[in-house]
């Protein structure tokens, strides 16, 4: 293998200029993909730009309105155990918690996963629903974007060459439930074949859902959201679930994964939402 | 680049390229081979080392992170004259087989109990999630875990 460079930026703008200097530099964070993808040679970096000792990569911060600001570097354990993003988006925390084995969620950042924007990240549906907005610092300075904005395509961000994704912005939830369910191959280690986000308010009168792996990206279902507040009980669960089987294969198309995929979509979205609303007991 | 850290309680430095990995570095610089190189993506944790306590697989962590940390891998658990608990009751459970796993299992075991000594056998299991055994069986493995954390009650 080539030799590459490891370069250890402390600033943001030391490593915006890193990451100018030269064509082919990378950013890595944990590497738990970036690593892979060069073992494969589907990636050959000239220089690796290690992000994670910028201070405003790293912890959470609360904003004045409740909201939060999670650093991007902040890998999946600490998101798992933060105390605040458990108070606020125990959606995100449960996510994060359900991301590879422990070996993995102790390298793996928030940041990587939305970068990378690939559609079986399990916490992009978690971040959907939450209504998070990403704030990137490059050579023209701080911006910020809506979750609409920032995913393209499936493996396509909005983010530029040269530009560090910084932090995630995560609006305060007063009042709403919260529920993440995951479906794998392999409990541990294993990519999603489906993630399920709900936050539900029946007295504020909302409900958002969003659906991970099996969309080209992320995003809420509104018409499930729609037959969900009809009535915020077990018959509106159930809607909920045929609306989103409806709105994933007018999306995603007839394959033949879909003989397995709809029924599993339409049952983890009814499950997710009684599990948010304590309608009943979920396993 | 250039990289200070703390291996098993001693001060060691090394000379490293961008892409090296703990893994490699460990392995061929070090001599350290309880570590191995099982799958190479993360996902069967036999290259499971301990950076500041928690464990990470070796094999997708950047040499380059080392810098400053302190790495403990299976050679700095116990030893043969004062065995870690875990040790001794992987002996005494048949914990081990091949012994391809074991380094890995060892280590998910140690991060769990600095943690939490007394854990339940969900926390157990959950915590070797990312060790995959293949031919000595996970229950002699949980069993030893819990008898290792019976003995520091």
């Amino acid at each position: 293998m080539a030799k590459r460079e490891y370069l250890k930026p402390t600033t943001l703008h030391e490593a915006v200029e890193i990451l100018a200097a030269a064509p082919g530099r990378r950013i890595v964070a944990g590497g738990t993909d970036l690593m892979v993808y060069i073992r494969e040679g589907k990636e050959a970096p000239a220089a690796l730009v290690d992000v994670t000792a910028i201070p405003e990569l790293n912890g959470v911060q609360k904003l004045g309105d409740g909201a939060l600001a999670v650093g991007a570097a902040m890998t999946h354990s600490m998101i798992g155990s933060d105390p605040d993003i458990r108070a606020v988006a125990p959606v995100l925390s449960d996510a994060s918690s359900s991301v590879g084995a422990v070996q993995i969620r102790n390298l793996a950042t928030i940041g990587g996963n939305v970068v990378n924007g690939a559609v079986a990240a399990d916490t992009l549906s978690a971040l959907a629903v939450l209504d998070a907005a990403f704030l990137t610092f490059g050579p023209e300075g701080e911006k910020r974007y809506t979750i609409e904005e920032f995913f393209l395509a499936p493996g396509k961000t909005a983010v530029g060459v040269g530009e560090v994704l910084t932090k995630i912005l995560i609006p305060a939830q007063p009042g709403a439930s919260h529920a993440f369910i995951k479906v794998a191959r392999r409990r541990a280690a294993a990519i999603s074949r489906l993630a399920v986000s709900v936050i539900a308010n029946p007295d504020g009168g909302y409900a958002r859902i969003a659906v991970g792996a099996v969309l080209p990206k992320p995003g809420r279902i509104t018409p499930a959201e729609e037959a969900l507040k009809e009535g915020f009980d077990l018959a509106a669960a159930k809607a909920a679930g045929e609306a989103a089987k409806a709105h994933v294969l007018s999306i995603s198309g007839e394959r033949p994964s879909m003989v397995y995929k709809l029924p599993v979509v339409s049952s983890a979205v009814e499950k997710a939402v009684i599990k948010a609303l304590s309608l009943r007991e979920v396993k | 680049m250039f990289v200070e850290f703390t291996l098993n309680g001693e001060k060691v430095s090394a000379e490293i390229s961008g892409e090296t990995t703990a893994l490699a570095l460990l392995r061929e610089n070090f001599d350290l081979i309880g570590a191995k190189e099982g799958c190479g993506v993360g996902e069967c944790g036999a290259c499971t080392i301990l950076v500041d306590g928690v464990a990470v697989n070796g094999c997708l962590y950047l040499a380059g992170k080392l810098d400053g940390r302190e790495v403990v891998t299976v050679e700095g658990v116990g030893g043969e004259d004062a065995l870690d608990p875990l040790q001794k009751k992987f002996m005494e459970h048949g914990a081990v087989q091949c012994g391809y796993c074991t380094p890995g299992m060892l280590l998910s075991a140690k991060a769990l109990l600095i943690r939490n000594p007394k854990p339940t056998l969900d926390e157990v299991k959950v915590a070797i999630s990312g060790n995959l055994c293949r031919c000595t069986g996970y229950t002699p493995i949980v069993k030893a875990i819990m008898a290792a954390t019976e003995e520091g009650k």
